[in-house]
């Protein structure tokens, strides 16, 4: 596996990235952005948590307008922000829809022509970008997962699929239930009719409803004016989260804010201290 | 409060308990529409008043990068101060050859006052910030009518000379790898001097220059922090720090806290780092 540094640029003493590669696994030149703290000594290595963002988002949103260098810095965690979808792939309708195709690739890997064969996040996040850092990055292997939107049902979804990989989960703002709303242009092009059963497995509501492994706590934050609310039932996890003994909820309902980079930007602080605390020393 | 006939609010977004709003309005001196950005802090009684920093932006900006990409609004929540970042150039104009180079022009405006055709009916930053923009936030907005003026590169080139040009409205200055010294810079003696001022006029081109200015600056004392990165790929074709710091050197008015920050190259990733260094270098001048 050859990563090419695409760019890397010093900010709050540590180094922002960006890599390219060839991903086996979506089966194309693939970007993701790694901020990673200054070593003190020589050897140190650091916990790791992934960002996944939301549609309409590239690798480059999260490291230019949330500020989370600087905690990422102060908490000595490195972090790792990966594209929303397969790029210059071009498919028949990729770009019919903000909440479809390119740059919303909704973490999952799809069944169907003709995105099967490169619309295959969910294996890229779950297995072939974490073994990629590991071997290439000063990680403890210690690793925990947060997403924005789109990002927060892939963080949820990810997490509690592999709940040994991604130790430490929250989100903001999180896509809680998109099967309620996503039927038609959502998960029946990526995964088909005759698969229905399969969609499941993509819904963060509903994989908390079957999850039976090592006791989570999911930390949210959302605001009480997000003009998405009706579309991101944060209320939908809370009470599939209340029947799951294996689960708690922290929901932090935040009086004003909307669902842009100003809300994550002003609130990503307290989730990098959340991650820090619960994945421990390393 | 703003008043309704003068200024058209286009958004309002809640960021670290304050607002980052968005305004419209119709510029006199610029002769076409113009938006700034103001950030607001939350008011702890109906009548706080605010000191004001105005946020000079660079080359190929608007007054959307610095909002988004400094996470500058943090800091001024917690030293409470409101924030107003102006557009870099007048827009709207369809000026001949107005788009055609990204360092002249359009996003490009300089912070000056253009003495030659077309430029003249419209660029004249120089009188925006200085005079319009001033007036405006004072009419509008709770302000204790203190400001401050800081800014990256063209900004800082900007914040500098209207700063130093008008040590009575702008009590504090700082900067972020600024354009030192315009007129020792093929930029500024081929491209923005030339082009804006002429080259008839070349006795007019120094008090654009804060290298310059800082020369023969005889008003109050001024303290201004300086941060620029060593691995700043403008540095020896644009920038010039030395010479400002020369200048300043020479002249004991003048205090000049150049830092020069190892590693650190000209981008957004550079400012977010020491923005707050920077509102706290402003909030300690004017809450003296």
């Amino acid at each position: 596996m050859e990563l090419e540094l695409v760019s890397s640029e010093k900010c709050f003493n540590g180094f922002q990235k960006i890599y390219k590669h060839c991903s086996k696994v979506t089966k194309c030149s693939m970007k993701f952005s790694i901020y990673i703290p200054q070593q003190t000594y020589s050897g140190e290595k650091f916990n790791a948590i992934f960002f996944l963002s939301g549609v309409m988002c590239n690798e480059q949103n999260f490291i230019f307008k949330t500020g989370f260098q600087r905690y990422a810095s102060r908490e000595r965690i490195i972090f790792i922000g990966p594209d929303t979808s397969p790029r210059n792939v071009d498919l028949p309708g990729d770009r019919d829809s903000w909440v479809f195709g390119r740059s919303a690739g909704w973490y999952l890997d799809s069944t169907c022509e003709p995105w099967r064969k490169n619309y295959r996040m969910y294996s890229y996040i779950t297995q072939e970008l974490p073994e990629i850092i590991r071997q290439v990055f000063p990680t403890t292997g210690k690793f925990g997962i947060c997403g924005h939107s789109m990002g927060g049902n892939g963080a949820i979804v990810c997490s509690l699929r592999n709940p040994l990989l991604f130790q430490t989960l929250s989100v903001l703002a999180p896509s809680c239930n998109p099967i309620s709303w996503g039927q038609e242009i959502i998960f029946k092009p990526y995964l088909g009719s005759e698969n229905k059963e399969s969609w499941n497995q993509y819904d963060a509501a509903e994989v908390v409803k079957t999850y039976k492994g090592p006791h989570k706590k999911i930390f949210v934050d959302c605001g009480s004016d997000d003009e998405y609310l009706q579309l991101l039932l944060p209320d939908k996890l809370v009470e599939t989260v209340g029947l799951n003994e294996n689960l708690e909820i922290q929901l932090n309902m935040r009086e004003g804010y909307n669902h842009s980079y100003f809300f994550v930007a002003t609130f990503i602080e307290d989730h990098i201290k959340y991650h820090s605390a619960a994945l421990g020393n390393q | 409060m703003a008043g309704a006939a003068s200024l058209e609010l286009v958004s309002s977004i809640k960021c670290f308990n304050g607002f980052q709003k968005v305004y419209k309005h119709v510029s006199k001196e610029l002769n076409c529409s113009m938006n700034f950005s103001l950030y607001e802090p939350v008011a702890a009684n109906p009548n706080d008043k605010f000191h004001v920093l105005f946020y000079l932006s660079g080359l190929t900006c608007t007054e959307q990068n610095f909002i988004q990409k400094s996470s500058f609004q943090r800091f001024a929540g917690e030293q409470k101060l409101i924030v107003v970042g102006p557009d870099t150039s007048p827009r709207g104009c369809n000026l001949p050859g107005e788009s055609d180079r990204w360092d002249f022009g359009a996003s490009a405006g300089c912070y000056l006052d253009a003495l030659v055709e077309p430029w003249s009916k419209h660029y004249r930053m120089y009188s925006y910030v200085t005079k319009e923009l001033p007036a405006l936030i004072k009419e509008n907005f709770p302000t204790t009518g203190k400001f401050g003026i800081f800014g990256h590169s063209m900004g800082g080139h900007g914040a500098m000379v209207c700063g130093l040009r008008n040590p009575e409205l702008f009590l504090s200055i700082s900067a972020f790898a600024p354009i030192c010294n315009p007129t020792q810079t093929e930029w500024g003696k081929d491209v923005a001097l030339k082009n804006y001022l002429g080259e008839e006029n070349k006795d007019k081109w120094n008090i654009y220059d804060s290298t310059e200015l800082m020369k023969t600056y005889d008003g109050p004392e001024r303290n201004i922090l300086v941060d620029q990165g060593d691995d700043d790929e403008f540095l020896k074709t644009h920038l010039l720090p030395e010479n400002l710091k020369a200048a300043a050197e020479a002249n004991p008015k003048i205090q000049v806290n150049l830092r020069m920050q190892p590693g650190y190259n000209h981008s957004y990733f550079f400012i977010s780092t020491f923005i707050s260094d920077h509102i706290e270098h402003h909030a300690k001048i004017l809450n003296a």
